[in-house]
């Protein structure tokens, strides 16, 4: 099942731009009266996790339907997770006590955004700009020349795993992916499949709260009661943390989104306009704070068409790094899935297709052995009875031959005694 | 300001929009649906994919530990296979080739008594024609002699035969040594023979009297 529809609608006009119209805001909005809500300052964007902190600090402002229209039965998987249903839904049944757990409600938006109990976060906002990875500060604007602001290096470094694919994340990774990974925003190659569990000698199990998805998947394949009530917790935990991910994800994506469409729009309309003449161009007659110019008065088009590019370039450049990011988590998945099937195809290891080759054609020596034992055994049994039955016939004719040999030694010692 | 090259800071808007919104007479809600559809699609398959990809490791790593799962239990049922041999055959087979010997024995023991019997009717005949004065006593004591001896004969030979010759396991088999079979057990060469190859031991017989011509 696919996250999204491919031939569908826009992802971001799925989203509660009714309750949330300054996260998300609408394309037709007006950009003088909305200007507030989009800028902190002259030419300083205002932030996601200052939006968010903003919901936050509002009772239930973050408790409201992340989707404009919930739709538990979307045959899509993100939709079907943001609307609370299928894999989000998911009631924990507690094996000992019988008590039922419904789980966390990921049609909330504040149940899907990465945050801590104290702390929201922003994949640009903490993980680019601020100090949970890169640390970019002011400087993360625009590209000026072929020199991207953020390297592909920076968005996922192979050393922040200690051994591709399967390793652990390192304790100061120095990517955002490998931030992103190791805050457990994202579920680790660690987490979906130890490659531990399948070594010969055998012997490996995991800890408690460090379990694989696929081990838990084997054991609840066995029946829900063999899974604790802290493993059923953990399974859904991780089967539900890159969904989260994604809505958290484009949740943000949107948010720049929008404000990009706002502005290209804005571009647009104010390229469009002759200098002279009717319908012709005139200062935007409130002060906009994505000017960088102090001069608001009398900004000339021209000025202004240069100032929009470049808020559209920082904007640009957000966006294109976050689908940059998707692209590297793509890769870091694409790592391990592609390893576990090169250990299915093509090595010895157990669970690989050569490895149940050998057992299955073992079975069947086995069997074909087995099979002749029990034929033997069943010939031998036979032989067995039947000779015994021969030796009580033997019995019979030795008794029978003493008795004539007897009877024939008394007929002649009669015979000589009578003489 | 720094000098700008608009294809990095603004590649959307420059490289298609730029281009089709110049002039007055452009159509530009045209080049703002084509960036945005493109932003759409650009978003729509990256999201796709990296979902995609998560999902897809997850399978593998499914469908390995199913693979393995399968693989324990061909391995279980392998082992209950080999230990179905617990030994019953061999035991039924040993009794088998003992009730077999048993039973010829009788038969070779019933086949003396059988001897024996014809033996004793014999001489209960021989005994009444010296009564009814038919042979001298002379004679029936030579038959009866005779046949004693045959009897005797078949009973040594029997008993030898089974004793020495018989195969202790199989009845119908005879024990062949390597006397039997004119090959010696003892070695018969000396310690300077010249061959290394062992064959000496073997073929003594042979080559000892292949040395001494």
């Amino acid at each position: 099942m696919p996250a999204l529809d491919l031939g569908g609608a826009d992802p971001c006009s799925l989203l509660n731009t009714t309750d949330f119209s300054k996260l998300w805001p609408s394309e037709a909005s007006n950009i003088e009266s909305m200007y507030p809500d989009l800028y902190e300052s002259r030419g300083v964007l205002k932030t996601y996790i200052a939006h968010l902190q903003g919901l936050k600090l509002v009772a239930g402002g973050l408790d409201k339907n992340i989707l404009a229209t919930p739709n538990p039965a979307s045959g899509f998987s993100l939709i079907q997770f943001l609307s609370n249903g299928s894999l989000a839904q998911q009631e924990l049944k507690n094996p000992v006590t019988g008590a039922i757990n419904t789980g966390i409600d990921y049609s909330k938006l504040g149940n899907v955004i990465l945050r801590t109990e104290a702390e929201v976060f922003g994949i640009v906002d903490s993980y680019i700009v601020g100090t949970r990875a890169l640390n970019k500060g002011t400087s993360y604007t625009y590209s000026t020349d072929a020199n991207i602001k953020v390297s592909d290096l920076e968005i996922w470094n192979p050393s922040d795993s200690t051994s591709e694919p399967y390793g652990n994340i390192v304790t100061n990774p120095v990517s955002v992916l490998g931030s992103l990974l190791k805050d457990g925003f994202l579920i680790k190659a660690r987490e979906l499949f130890i490659p531990e569990e399948f070594n010969p000698s055998g012997g490996y199990l995991p800890t408690a709260g460090d379990e694989s998805l696929v081990y838990l998947y084997r054991l609840a394949q066995k029946g829900t009661a063999y899974l604790s009530p802290q493993q059923q917790d953990r399974k859904s935990y991780l089967e539900t943390k890159n969904l989260r991910f994604f809505g958290a994800f484009l949740a943000e994506y949107c948010f720049y989104r929008k404000r990009y469409e706002i502005l290209l729009k804005q571009y647009f309309i104010v390229y469009s306009k002759p200098i002279t003449g009717s319908g012709s161009y005139a200062a935007p007659s409130a002060e906009l704070k994505l000017l960088q110019s102090t001069t608001t008065t009398s900004v000339s088009q021209q000025d202004y068409l240069k100032d929009l590019a470049l808020e559209l370039a920082k904007l640009n450049t957000r966006l294109m790094d976050l689908r940059k990011l998707l692209g590297k988590i793509s890769m870091y998945y694409n790592t391990v899935y592609v390893k576990i099937q090169q250990t299915i195809n093509t090595d010895d290891a157990m669970g690989s297709n050569k490895d149940l080759v050998n057992r299955i054609t073992a079975l069947n020596e086995s069997t074909v052995q087995a099979q002749k034992y029990l034929s033997e055994l069943d010939f031998h049994q036979g032989v067995m009875e039947y000779n015994s039955e021969k030796n009580r016939y033997g019995n019979m004719l030795l008794a029978l031959y003493a008795f004539l040999n007897i009877a024939a030694v008394a007929a002649i010692l009669q015979i000589n005694s009578s003489q | 300001m720094q000098a700008r090259q608009p294809d990095f800071v603004f590649p959307a808007a420059d490289s298609l929009a730029t281009q089709e919104a110049n002039g007055g007479a452009m159509a530009w809600e045209t080049s703002y649906a084509d960036i945005k559809s493109q932003e759409v699609t650009n978003l729509l398959d990256a999201l796709n994919h990296a979902d995609n990809n998560s999902g897809q490791a997850l399978t593998y790593g499914m469908y390995l530990s199913r693979n393995k799962t399968i693989s324990d239990i061909a391995q279980d049922m392998t082992k209950q296979n080999y230990a179905l041999d617990s030994g019953a055959s061999s035991t039924y087979l040993r009794q088998g080739e003992i009730n077999e010997w048993q039973s010829q024995n009788k038969l070779d023991t019933l086949f003396f008594l059988q001897t024996l019997f014809l033996y004793l009717c014999l001489v209960i005949l021989f005994v009444f024609l010296r009564q009814w004065m038919l042979i001298p006593s002379s004679t029936m004591y030579w038959f009866l002699g005779t046949f004693t001896l045959v009897l005797i004969a078949i009973l040594i030979n029997r008993a030898w035969y089974t004793r020495t010759k018989r195969d202790k396991r199989s009845w119908n088999r005879r024990n062949f040594t390597l006397s039997d079979a004119g090959i010696s057990t003892e070695p018969t060469c000396n310690s300077s023979a010249s061959t290394t190859d062992g064959s000496q031991w073997l073929y003594g017989q042979t080559s000892g009297a292949a040395n001494a011509t």
